[in-house]
């Protein structure tokens, strides 16, 4: 969920930094009044650490793997506010070193990730823990609720972040100027691939981390202050608030929430509750229908639960549970949305529109309407319970077909369904596709012929050294950009991209790349590189999410093309604005992969100063930076360790475990890494404050090419506000 | 490598003159240090060590020399026990009281590089000292060029951590703690994991620096190195206390004493003589030779130190 740059409006991704930077700075007072001297190292580390887990491609039930941000357990072990801090550094540093996530868009991605899914998973945690031992189950599986309400709040957030700028943001004709996606796209984009998929992760990483700690280290599932201020043991005081207390709590609250919902919605009469007409219901037939539920209930489930098969068992019992309370909804008035019939939408609306008249009656199914076709059960007479009895009957033989035919799907593809899920997960969402769309290099298989999580993990660790080296070499020619004070080149940086941002013209952002090519050229990068290794990672998908987009949004068409009762009209307006959103999207990238190259990466974290980064930002930045390899290079290690031992398939429940074992102990050994490195740091006279050195003085030259870059920005918006239509 | 010129080794003019005191470099009578959950790493230590010493200190693993080491350069304060450094207490210095001054003229090299070079360049790591201390920026650029010529690392200046080999992280740890010119300096299994010629170049810098005046105080347990680098070998048993106390001919003669410290391991070998099976017990102490001249298999042992 990193979004690049180009997918919003700068107002909103620059403008998030009214949230980001107070909250920095309070972070910053919060943590240093705990940890003091002890700051920098151990942010540090775990900013390192945050990163790491950042690459862990993690088996999810159903198959696929996600990555997790890790957020949520660094917050439940060092607190909310340093989370943000570590969140923060790592997130910066993928920004603007491995191109994972926009630079102007930092601000925004750190306030997504780095205080939302903190606060949210620490004080869920908290709510849900409450007060239990330490050692106890309650405290990892509120670990797990945690990340996972955390991560989902905050890919809800991210939802309405991209689903607002087609409302906000369109040029002069109309066209979207960023993601083209509406707030109905984007939202349900986003909820569906996190719920499934990364927040399930965020969960497991923040449950599997603290049942370590329980085991290894219970000492720092209490507070930082605790760890690092005393030497007293923490044990925990009995549970204050019983589980059946939490849990009822919720639910009524839930049911009040929804009622007062129905009654707004209903404009304040019971009866009316949620806008339909509850006074045609038939309350006796509804006693008795519920009656015979119950008794269904407690006749099958227990049944189904003796019966099945072992692994069938919990599963089944409860698929069966949910056929036997499906008909509750028969309850309702009115018929679902979407779900109406002719006679339905007739009585509803007035009128039937004609496609529904002429494809209504295209197919006749057997169990029509989710009851049985026999009179018992579907005669217009019948009492409601015959009907609630064959609702559950389809229901259950619904069921059957659905596993029958999955099962056939899987055994016909074999392992390669996997892989193909394994990839940038479903990369026509828009929700996805701000995830990391890196496409995974190097496809090592295992046994079984498919590239396995392991390979993916390694694969993307030894891309990244690999990259660290290459661009560190560039960065060193003797070369144009490379002789240009850094602090000069990050204004320059910062000058183009936001232009690059708030341009919506095209013949702007194709001069815009143009000089940015010729100071690649002259800087010795190599072109191809350069072209391919820009526009075929971010842009090229970009351009394959907003592909769907050409063909629902309103305006002319370009073409139709009618297909029986199907009709594909990909819309003019749909067309410029994906054209836009690339485009934006490729010269941001490419500017950015151009600072990068052309600048050692200490250099640039030290020029941040010049844009008023705090010192002990960009010292814990500095030192992050330095071991993240550090990190890598033993996950490395701790990874191609597992790879040779492994001879057999391993449930995913293993695997899932071994990853919690390796977070964990990279957790431990951060903890006394960084007590190891400030002791290192005291022994050299560190007393708080950090004195750096730099090597540039900014020269002339530097000035004018600083300068010109503003005049030609201001120039060329300028132009197109005056002149372009 | 640069020649023996370097002012990095001499003795420091610019330094504050310490009045000469009769009191020795570093005093320690009964020092005892337990680690918070209970682990004892130290269990009553007297020692006192003079300036311009060189002392080796000797130990298996887990003897508690990296502690002691940590002990001696104000990290740590010990748990009981008086331990009184350069005039001064200690335990006060770890408090903070005048931490700065006593962590310039002692410097302590870390077994492990990567945790000494914390900085984003190795540059900037062998500046920090200078760079904590106040120094201009002319002089703290001065100090670096001399550190990093003496340990042969000029051209690594601007590299970052990872993309050095572990002798030149070794290296560059030892120009990060050179740069401030200590007067102590503590090195903690200099030689470990280290390729022959960057352990060569390891040796001839300890033994330069040692006659250039410095106190130096070598944790290892590589006895062939001993002799090389100190004039006085101190031995730290698994009880934890001092073993044994001399000089290194004295005592790395003494078998037993070096059996019971676990610095040799002793194994029965055997070979053919005649048909016949000889078995004799055979252990690797620096230097020896081993030698057999009787019967048909008569050959000579060359004797490959335990790494």
């Amino acid at each position: 969920m990193h979004i690049p740059d180009g997918y919003l409006s700068p107002l909103i991704s620059v403008g998030a930094g009214m949230l980001t930077v107070p909250t920095w700075a309070l972070a910053t007072q919060r943590v240093k009044s705990v940890l003091n001297n002890r700051t920098i190292p151990l942010l540090a580390i775990f900013s390192a650490l945050s990163f790491t887990i950042m690459m862990f491609n993690v088996p999810v039930p159903g198959g696929t793997t996600a990555h997790g941000v890790g957020a949520g357990l660094i917050a439940i072990i060092l607190g909310p506010w340093a989370a943000v801090i570590a969140v923060s550094v790592a997130l910066v540093i993928q920004a603007l070193f491995f191109g994972d996530g926009g630079v102007l868009a930092i601000l925004i991605n750190c306030f997504n990730m780095a205080v939302v899914i903190p606060f949210v998973a620490y004080w869920i945690y908290r709510l849900v823990a409450a007060r239990a031992p330490i050692l106890s189950t309650r405290r990892v599986v509120a670990a797990f609720i945690g990340g996972y309400v955390g991560m989902t709040v905050s890919a809800l957030l991210v939802g309405i972040e991209l689903g607002v700028q087609p409302l906000l943001f369109t040029n002069a004709s109309g066209v979207a100027m960023y993601s083209p996606y509406g707030l109905s796209e984007a939202i349900p984009a986003m909820l569906v691939s996190h719920v499934f998929g990364a927040s399930i992760v965020e969960g497991l990483i923040g449950a599997l981390g603290v049942a370590y700690f329980q085991k290894r280290q219970p000492e720092y599932l209490t507070s930082l202050r605790t760890v690092f201020a005393t030497d007293d043991s923490v044990a925990g005081t009995a549970s204050r608030r019983p589980l059946w207390q939490l849990a009822l709590g919720i639910v009524i609250a839930g049911v009040s929430a929804l009622a007062t919902l129905g009654l707004v919605l209903g404009g304040g009469d019971p009866a009316h509750w949620f806008g339909a007409d509850w006074s045609q219901v038939d309350w006796p037939a509804v006693a008795s229908m519920l009656l015979v539920t119950a008794a269904i209930f407690a006749v099958l489930v227990p049944l189904a639960y003796l019966v099945l098969p072992r692994a069938w068992k919990r599963v089944g019992a409860g698929l069966v549970a949910l056929a036997v309370v499906a008909p509750l909804g028969l309850i309702a008035p009115g018929f679902a949305y979407g779900e109406g019939s002719t006679a339905d939408v007739k009585a509803a609306f007035g009128y039937i529109p004609q496609g529904l008249q002429d494809l209504s009656g295209a197919f006749s199914a057997p169990l029509s309407g989710y009851t049985i076709p026999l009179p018992f059960f579907s005669d217009a007479n019948a009492d409601l319970w015959h009907a609630a009895i064959g609702y559950e009957i389809t229901g259950m033989l619904g069921m059957l077909l659905c596993g029958a035919a999955i099962m056939l799907v899987v055994r016909l593809i074999g392992g390669r369904a996997s892989s193909a899920l394994a990839a940038p997960a479903g990369a026509g969402v828009p929700g996805a596709a701000v995830q990391t769309a890196r496409p995974v290099e190097d496809r090592k298989a295992d046994r079984s012929g498919k590239p396995g999580w392991i390979e993916n993990t390694l694969a993307g660790i030894a891309g990244n050294i690999e990259r660290a080296v290459f661009t560190e070499q560039h960065a060193r020619l003797d070369a144009f950009l490379q002789r240009v004070d850094p602090r000069a080149k990050l204004g320059m940086f910062l000058v183009i991209v936001l232009a690059a941002s708030l341009t919506g013209s095209y013949a702007i952002l194709v001069a815009l790349y143009a000089v940015t090519l010729a100071a690649a050229i002259a800087s010795r990068i190599p072109t191809e590189f350069f072209v391919k290794r820009v526009w075929l990672g971010i842009p090229l998908f970009a351009g394959i999410v907003v592909i769907p987009s050409i063909f629902f949004i309103p305006g002319p068409h370009l073409f139709e093309i009618t297909i029986g009762p199907l009709v594909i009209a990909p819309s003019i307006n749909g067309i410029l604005g994906a054209i836009l959103l690339v485009m934006r999207v490729g010269v941001s990238v490419s500017l950015a992969v151009l600072l990068v190259m052309t600048t050692p990466w200490a250099d640039i974290l030290k020029s941040l100063r010049a844009v008023r980064v705090p010192q002990v930002f960009v010292l814990i930045l500095s030192m992050t930076y330095r071991y993240i390899f550090l990190f890598l290079h033993t996950v490395n290690g701790i990874f191609l360790a597992r790879k040779s031992r492994i001879v057999a398939r391993t449930s995913g429940a293993e695997q899932r475990r071994w990853i919690g074992g390796t977070m964990g102990a990279l957790m431990s050994r951060s903890f006394k890494m960084s007590n190891d490195v400030y002791a290192a740091m005291l022994a050299r006279g560190f007393s708080g404050e950090m004195r750096t050195y730099s090597a540039y003085r900014m020269a002339t030259r530097d000035w004018v090419l600083l300068a010109g870059s503003v005049a030609m920005v201001v120039a060329l918006l300028g132009i197109e506000r005056l002149w372009l239509p | 490598m640069a020649a023996v010129t370097g002012t990095a080794i001499g003795p420091d003019e610019t330094a504050p003159v310490t009045r000469q005191d009769p009191e020795p470099v570093y005093r320690l009578r009964g020092v005892r240090y337990a680690y918070p959950g209970g682990h004892v790493a130290l269990d009553g230590i007297d020692l006192d060590i003079v300036r311009g010493e060189r002392v080796s200190l000797l130990g298996a693993n887990g003897s508690g020399k990296s502690t002691l080491l940590k002990l001696l350069d104000g990290i740590v304060a010990p748990s009981e026990g008086e331990l009184r450094a350069l005039g001064r207490d200690v335990a006060a210095v770890v408090a903070g009281q005048d931490a700065f001054r006593f962590h310039r003229e002692v410097g302590l090299v870390f077994q492990d590089p990567d945790i000494q070079l914390f900085s984003a360049t190795v540059f900037d790591d062998v500046a920090f000292g200078p760079l904590q201390l106040g120094m201009t920026r002319d002089d703290v650029r001065e100090r670096c060029a001399e550190a990093m010529d003496e340990m042969g690392i000029a051209h690594l200046a601007d590299r970052a951590p990872f993309e050095l080999s572990g002798g030149e992280k070794k290296r560059a740890a030892i120009a990060s703690v050179l740069s401030l010119r200590p007067d102590v300096i503590l090195l903690d299994e200099p030689t470990a994991a280290l390729d022959p010629r960057t352990k060569s170049v390891l040796v001839d810098l300890i033994g330069r620096l040692g006659k250039a005046g410095r106190t130096i105080i070598t944790a290892t347990h590589e006895l062939e190195i001993v002799p090389g680098i100190s004039d006085r070998v101190v031995v730290l048993g698994e009880d934890r206390r001092v073993l044994a106390d001399g000089a290194p001919a004295t005592v790395l003669a003494d078998r037993s004493l070096l059996l019971r410290a676990n610095l040799i391991h002793e194994h029965l070998h055997g070979h053919l003589d005649g048909g016949a099976l000889i078995e004799h017990s055979h252990d690797h102490v620096a230097g020896d030779d081993h030698h057999h001249s009787s019967g048909v298999d008569a050959h000579d042992h060359e004797v490959t130190l335990p790494a």
